[in-house]
C-alpha cells in the first residue's frame, strides 16, 4: 500500500518537473500565431523567426558573452577563495565562506537591490563588464562549494611530493592540484555558466538597456506573446541538457581513468 | 643513469645541529644533532610519535624548525625552498600523481628541471628498468599493486640522481613477505646508486636489516646512535634494550661481597655491576636451558612454548620469581621441551648487558 502511494507521489513529482518541459517543446513547433497546445500543424517557423529577429540573436550572444565572462571570473575568484578557506589559517575564514555562499541562499531580489545601489554609485549600470561582475556574484557560490569540498579531500602530501621533486609552489598547484580538481572545476564551470545564463532578477535590476536572453523572454511575455518564446525556451532546454550530458561524460571518463 | 654502477661516492653528507621543533605544548623534536656520512644508509628508528617524520620534514623543507640548522655537504639549507634542495623522497602512501601514468610520474622531476618531454620519458624508462617495471610505463597508478607503486615511487625519487634520498616508512603498507623482498631490493638499489639514504621506520627488524647505522629515537630525543650490531649488543638504555629485538630486563642490586650482582627474581651473577647500573638485560639467545638434574643454573619451569621454525622460544618462570624468555636454535626434526618441564637456566656473565637508565 505504502509502495503504491509512494509510487503515485513520485509520479506526480516527476510530472510536475517534466511537464513544463514537455509542453514547451510542442508549443514551439506550432504553425499558429499563438501559444497553443497541442499544436495543430507542425512547423519550424518560430525557430526561423528567432534567428531572423536581430534582437533575439543579440540577446543570445549577449547571454553567451556574459555567461562565459561570469564563469571565468567566478572560476578564478571562487577557486582562489576556496584555497584560502581550506588551506589558510587566518581569522574570518568561516565568515568569508559564508559571505561568498550567501547569494545562493539570500533572495535574489535582495542581492539584486544591493548590486543595483552599488552600481548606481559607481555609475556602472548599462555595461557588459558590470553585468559579468553581477552574474559572477551569483555564480561564485557554486565554485566555492564544489572546489572547497574537492580540496578538502585532496591529499596535500601530493603537493609536498611535487615540491620535493622540484616544483615551485605555483607549479605544484598547477601540475598536481589543478588536475586533481579538474572534474570539480569543470562541474563548477557548468553550474556557474548556467547560473548566469538563466539569471533574470539581478539582470533586470542592473542591466540598464542591455537585454540578455532571459530578459528578452521576460519582456516578450509581458508585452506580446508569440511562440518565438517557446522556441527560445526549447533551445535553452537543449543547451542545458547538452551541458549536463557533457559533464556526466567527463565525470565517468574520469572515474575510468583515475579511479575517482 | 649511465653512471649508476660506480656507486659509493655520489651521496652527500648531511649535518643536523640542535634541531628543535615545538607544536604548541608538544615538543616534537629536541636537541637533534647528527652527522650523516656521504653514501651512508642511516635509519631513524622509534615508536610512532617519536619525531622521525619531523626530522625528514625539516630536511625536506616542509617545516621551518623552531631552532637549529641543517647543512648538506657543508652548505646550510635553511634558506633554500624545498624544490631547490635536490632531495629525493619516498612517502609512506607512495603519493604517486593519480592523473599521470607511470612514465609521467617518474619523468615528473626531470620535467620540473626543464628537461623536454621525450628525453625525460626516455630517462624515466631507463630507471623503470632498474626497478624492473619497464613494461608498466603506460599504466595509471590506480592500476598498480602496492609493491609496484612502491617501486614507481622509488624510481621517481631517484631519477634525478638526488644526493640524499629520504624514505618515510616506505614499506609500511605492504604485507610481510613483500616487505622483506623490498628490503633487499632497496639495499641493492642504494648500493648501485650510492646516494645517502635517511630511512624512517618503527620496525626494528627492518632497521637492523637495512642500515649502516641506526638512530634510536623516543619522545623527540635521540637515545642512541650506532651500527645495528652495536645497538643490538650494547644498548645503553632500557628503552633501546627492549625496543630492539627481544630482551629480558631485570632490576639488579650489588652483591654484599662486591664481586657479584644480584639479579632480582633470578639470582646472583659472578660479576660486579658497573657503577650506577640499575638493570641487567639478558637476551633470549644467551640464556641456556638445561634439563639435566644438578646442572648449574637457576631452577625454572617452562610456562609456554612458541614454535618459530628455526627457533623455539620458551617463556619460563624462575623459582626466584623472574619471568624470562629463552630462545633455542632448533635443527630440522629436533624436538622442544613441553610446557611444565623443569629446567636450569644458565648465563655467562660476559653476555649480560648492564643498563643505567
Ligand atoms: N603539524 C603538527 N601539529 C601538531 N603536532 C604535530 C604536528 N606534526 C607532528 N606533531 C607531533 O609531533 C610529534 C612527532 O611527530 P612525528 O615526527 O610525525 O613522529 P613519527 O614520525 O616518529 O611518528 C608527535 O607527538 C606528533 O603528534
Ligand atoms: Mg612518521
Amino acid at each position: 500500500m505504502t509502495r503504491v502511494l509512494l509510487g503515485i507521489y513520485f509520479a506526480i513529482g516527476v510530472a510536475f518537473l517534466v511537464l513544463p518541459l514537455a509542453l514547451v517543446v510542442p508549443i514551439s513547433l506550432t504553425d499558429s500565431q499563438f501559444l497553443q497546445f497541442p499544436p495543430q500543424r507542425l512547423s519550424l517557423r518560430w525557430y526561423r523567426e528567432f534567428f531572423v529577429d536581430e534582437s533575439w540573436v543579440r540577446a543570445t550572444l549577449l547571454s553567451l558573452q556574459v555567461g562565459l565572462g561570469a564563469t571565468a571570473v567566478a572560476l578564478v575568484a571562487g577557486t582562489l577563495a576556496a584555497v584560502a578557506i581550506v588551506r589558510g589559517s587566518f581569522p574570518g575564514r568561516r565568515l568569508l565562506h559564508a559571505l561568498l555562499v550567501a547569494p545562493l541562499i539570500l533572495p535574489s531580489v535582495i542581492v539584486a537591490l544591493g548590486l543595483f545601489i552599488l552600481f548606481l554609485r559607481w555609475k556602472w549600470v548599462d555595461s557588459v563588464p558590470a553585468l559579468i561582475f553581477a552574474h559572477a556574484v551569483g555564480a561564485i557560490p557554486y565554485v566555492v562549494l564544489i572546489v572547497s569540498a574537492s580540496l578538502r579531500s585532496f591529499d596535500t602530501t601530493l603537493e609536498r611530493a611535487a615540491r620535493v621533486l622540484g616544483a615551485g609552489p605555483l607549479r605544484a598547484f598547477l601540475n598536481v592540484t589543478v588536475p586533481y580538481l579538474g572534474p570539480s572545476l569543470f562541474a563548477a564551470s557548468l553550474l556557474a555558466f548556467f547560473a548566469s545564463f538563466d539569471e533574470l532578477i539581478v539582470t533586470l535590476f542592473v542591466s540598464g538597456g542591455l537585454q540578455t536572453l532571459p530578459v528578452r523572454i521576460w519582456t516578450d511575455l509581458t508585452l506580446r506573446l508569440d511562440p518565438t518564446v517557446a522556441a527560445a525556451a526549447s533551445m535553452l532546454i537543449v543547451v542545458s541538457v547538452a551541458g549536463m550530458s557533457i559533464a556526466e561524460y567527463f565525470r565517468q571518463r574520469n572515474v575510468r581513468r583515475y579511479g575517482h | 643513469m649511465a653512471s649508476t654502477e660506480a656507486g659509493g661516492s655520489k651521496g652527500a653528507a648531511v649535518v643536523f645541529r640542535g634541531l628543535r621543533q615545538v607544536y604548541g605544548a608538544t615538543v616534537a623534536l629536541e636537541e637533534f644533532t647528527l652527522d650523516v656520512a656521504a653514501g651512508e644508509f642511516l635509519t631513524l628508528l622509534g615508536p610512532s610519535g617519536s619525531g622521525k617524520t619531523t626530522v625528514l620534514n625539516a630536511l625536506a623543507g616542509f617545516i621551518d624548525v623552531t631552532s637549529g640548522h641543517i647543512a648538506i655537504d657543508g652548505v646550510p639549507i635553511s634558506d633554500l625552498p624545498t624544490e631547490k634542495r635536490n632531495i629525493g623522497m619516498v612517502f609512506q602512501n607512495y603519493s604517486l600523481f593519480p592523473h599521470l601514468d607511470v612514465l609521467g610520474n617518474v619523468a615528473f622531476p626531470l620535467r620540473m628541471r626543464g628537461m623536454a618531454k621525450r628525453p625525460a620519458r626516455a630517462l624515466a624508462r631507463d630507471v623503470l628498468r632498474l626497478v624492473r617495471l619497464e613494461d608498466l610505463g603506460l599504466r595509471m597508478p590506480h592500476q598498480l599493486s602496492g609493491g609496484q607503486k612502491q617501486r614507481v615511487a622509488f624510481a621517481r625519487a631517484i631519477v634525478f640522481e638526488p644526493r640524499v634520498l629520504l624514505m618515510d616508512e616506505p614499506l609500511g603498507a605492504l604485507d610481510l613477505k613483500l616487505r622483506e623482498a623490498m628490503q633487499l631490493e632497496i639495499k641493492q638499489f642504494q648500493r648501485q646508486i650510492g646516494c645517502t639514504v635517511i630511512y624512517v621506520t618503527h620496525d626494528q627488524g627492518e632497521a637492523l636489516t637495512l642500515s649502516d647505522r641506526i638512530v634510536v629515537m623516543d619522545k623527540g630525543r635521540v637515545l642512541q646512535v650506532g651500527t645495528p650490531r652495536a645497538i643490538y649488543d650494547a644498548p645503553r638504555t632500557r628503552f633501546v634494550a627492549e625496543f630492539i629485538g627481544t630482551n629480558n630486563v631485570l632490576p639488579i642490586a650489588a652483591g654484599a661481597d662486591g664481586t657479584t650482582t644480584i639479579v632480582e627474581g633470578f639470582g646472583p651473577l659472578a660479576v660486579a655491576p658497573p657503577a650506577g647500573a640499575r638493570w641487567a638485560a639478558l637476551r633470549p639467545e644467551v640464556l641456556r636451558a638445561v634439563t639435566r638434574d644438578g646442572a648449574p643454573g637457576r631452577a625454572a619451569t617452562i610456562a609456554d612454548v612458541i614454535f618459530l621454525g628455526d627457533l623455539v622460544r620458551y617463556a619460563a618462570r624462575c623459582d626466584g620469581g623472574a619471568e624470562l624468555v629463552l630462545a633455542e636454535r632448533r635443527l630440522p626434526g629436533g624436538g622442544a621441551h613441553p610446557a611444565g618441564t623443569r629446567i636450569a637456566i644458565d648465563v655467562r656473565p660476559e653476555d649480560v648487558v648492564f643498563l643505567r637508565e
